[in-house]
């Protein structure tokens, strides 16, 4: 457990040392005043635009520091030889995966947190209560599911793919589920993050999801990590460092 | 080698995405009624703008939906978008019914918890928020002559009657030949009683109407109750201010489409009126 979190710790570490965090919040923060100040027709306060450009935009930018993190953890340890120096330590590999999936994953749900909160915040300060508050609790647990699967996801393609190359297919994995989700063909067989997304019920206040529903959506997000760690592992078990 | 493999799984893989994204909206995208685009490789990729102008018509629809989406809402409308149906004349209730069952497996019933699969409209105090998504259509896309309409029609319902004017002369501005926004423009004068500007704007529909040049090449109910409008209006403006001959012509006129005409009676009862007034 030891060498899991210290593993954890270099990659929450990283997070301070790069600079992408704070420029994703500046950005953020920009889109959030300059979607306030819109006005269409000369009718301003649109208040489901607002909450759709802003969940939008918290949603994607937490998946962008998840997989982009995930995404060169891997090929960075072995482009610069530092596996070598954490394997030749009392570390298994195992642990050194889990430990890179915690990290990027404390990483992600911190930045993710941060953005929400500002998003939530910017909603009060608007006087938008149109929102149930469960909805907003729900939709921030299932993101945390969301950004579990796309870390490991991510993390499992690092294995065999570049760091630019395995961002731009989790992008796009990422952005395919999401629009076109049951559309695909044989889908019943392929993952569903997109059901993670509870943004437009979120948006158009409608009612809360079940709580059976989450508890299924977590062992769903709980299946798929395991299953992406693990095979992870199997790959980089085998590898002949 | 096996870098070798690795790249080109990874080219594989980008290519079955790149293509699968442009399909699977084209395909959506053709559910649309109005064929402004119809060559359907055009629509992949004749450019980005159209894209996200088709986009933005979507999420207004969806916006109208309380966030059911667009391809969902057209279960329920049998195939028809309710923001043209509304702008074109009044939605029939019995249209409110999805079509098929509905499942009970696993997944669609998480699917139904977690995602807005029931149909109901925006209270009309909220109509409003389906606003951006038509300035956003337009400002992609300029010759989305119905991002033009629809935004126009929405406006005036919502009693902006001058920046629905103001909206639809952009729209004019930038499809001058469009008898689409010419009969909006019309029709929006002639309910806030300027009756010579909406003669203005309803003579040149018509004329663009009868050259049937594009963008004007009827292909869907929407522009055949457009131009039914054109005729309809002008010809009774025209009566009611006594120009009994003029309006004859336009009623006349409107047979030549070759359409079941519903000017019939009002040509008999026209004649009739000249006949009583000599």
């Amino acid at each position: 457990m030891h060498n899991i979190l210290s593993i954890a710790k270099g990659v929450l570490k990283e997070l301070a040392r790069r600079k992408d965090l704070y420029l994703i919040f500046a950005l953020l923060l920009i889109i959030l005043l300059y979607s306030a100040s819109l006005s269409f027709g000369g009718e301003s306060n649109f208040q489901r635009y607002f909450k759709e450009i802003g969940i939008s935009f918290t949603y994607i930018f937490s998946v962008i520091i998840a997989i982009t993190f995930a995404s060169r953890q891997v090929p960075q340890e072995v482009e610069t030889r530092s596996i070598y120096h954490i394997l030749a330590r009392p570390v298994s590999r195992l642990e050194f995966i889990i430990g890179k999936f915690l990290g990027v994953f404390f990483v992600s749900a911190a930045s993710f947190s941060l953005f929400y909160a500002v998003y939530v915040i910017s909603l009060v300060l608007r006087k938008d209560f149109s929102t149930p508050p469960v909805l907003f609790v729900q939709g921030y647990i299932l993101h945390l599911f969301l950004l579990s699967f796309f870390t490991s996801l991510t993390i499992f393609f690092s294995l065999f793919l570049s760091a630019a190359s395995n961002a731009v297919i989790s992008l796009i994995l990422y952005f395919g589920t999401n629009w076109f989700g049951a559309t695909f063909p044989a889908y019943v067989y392929l993952p569903h993050p997109e059901l993670f997304d509870i943004r437009d019920k979120i948006i158009h206040s409608w009612d809360a999801v079940p709580g059976w529903a989450i508890s299924f959506l977590a062992l769903y997000a709980a299946i798929y990590t395991l299953f992406f760690l693990l095979s992870s592992y199997a790959v980089f078990r085998s590898r002949d460092l | 080698m096996t870098i070798m493999k690795r790249y080109i799984l990874t080219i594989l893989i980008i290519l079955f995405y790149a293509v699968t994204i442009p399909l699977n909206t084209a395909l959506k995208s053709s559910r649309l009624e109005e064929s402004k685009e119809p060559d359907i490789i055009q629509n992949m990729f004749g450019g980005m703008r159209s894209f996200v102008a088709d986009w933005a018509f979507m999420k207004a629809e969806e916006y109208h939906h309380r966030g059911l989406p667009f391809v969902e809402s057209l279960s329920y409308h049998h195939g028809q978008s309710t923001l043209m149906e509304e702008a074109h004349g009044p939605e029939e209730e019995e249209h409110h019914h999805a079509e098929g069952e509905v499942k009970n497996d696993l997944f669609s019933r998480i699917y139904r918890s977690v995602k807005v699969t029931e149909d109901s409209h925006l209270a009309p105090s909220e109509d409003k928020e389906v606003l951006p998504w038509f300035y956003t259509e337009v400002l992609f896309n300029p010759h989305d002559i119905r991002g033009y309409v629809l935004g126009g029609y929405w406006l005036e319902m919502m009693g902006r009657y001058e920046e629905s004017v103001k909206f639809l002369k952009n729209g004019q501005k930038n499809n001058p030949d469009s008898a689409q926004i010419c009969v909006s423009l019309g029709g929006s004068y002639y309910r806030n009683k300027n009756i010579e500007e909406a003669v203005s704007y309803l003579e040149r529909a018509r004329a663009l109407w009868l050259k049937g040049a594009p963008p004007n090449v009827v292909s869907n109910d929407y522009m055949v109750t457009d131009r039914l409008m054109t005729y309809d209006l002008l010809g009774y403006i025209y009566e009611t201010r006594g120009q009994y001959e003029k309006a004859l012509e336009v009623y006349t006129e409107y047979e030549r489409f070759g359409l079941p005409s519903t000017m019939d009676e009002k040509i008999i009862k026209l004649k009739n009126l000249m006949n009583a007034v000599k």
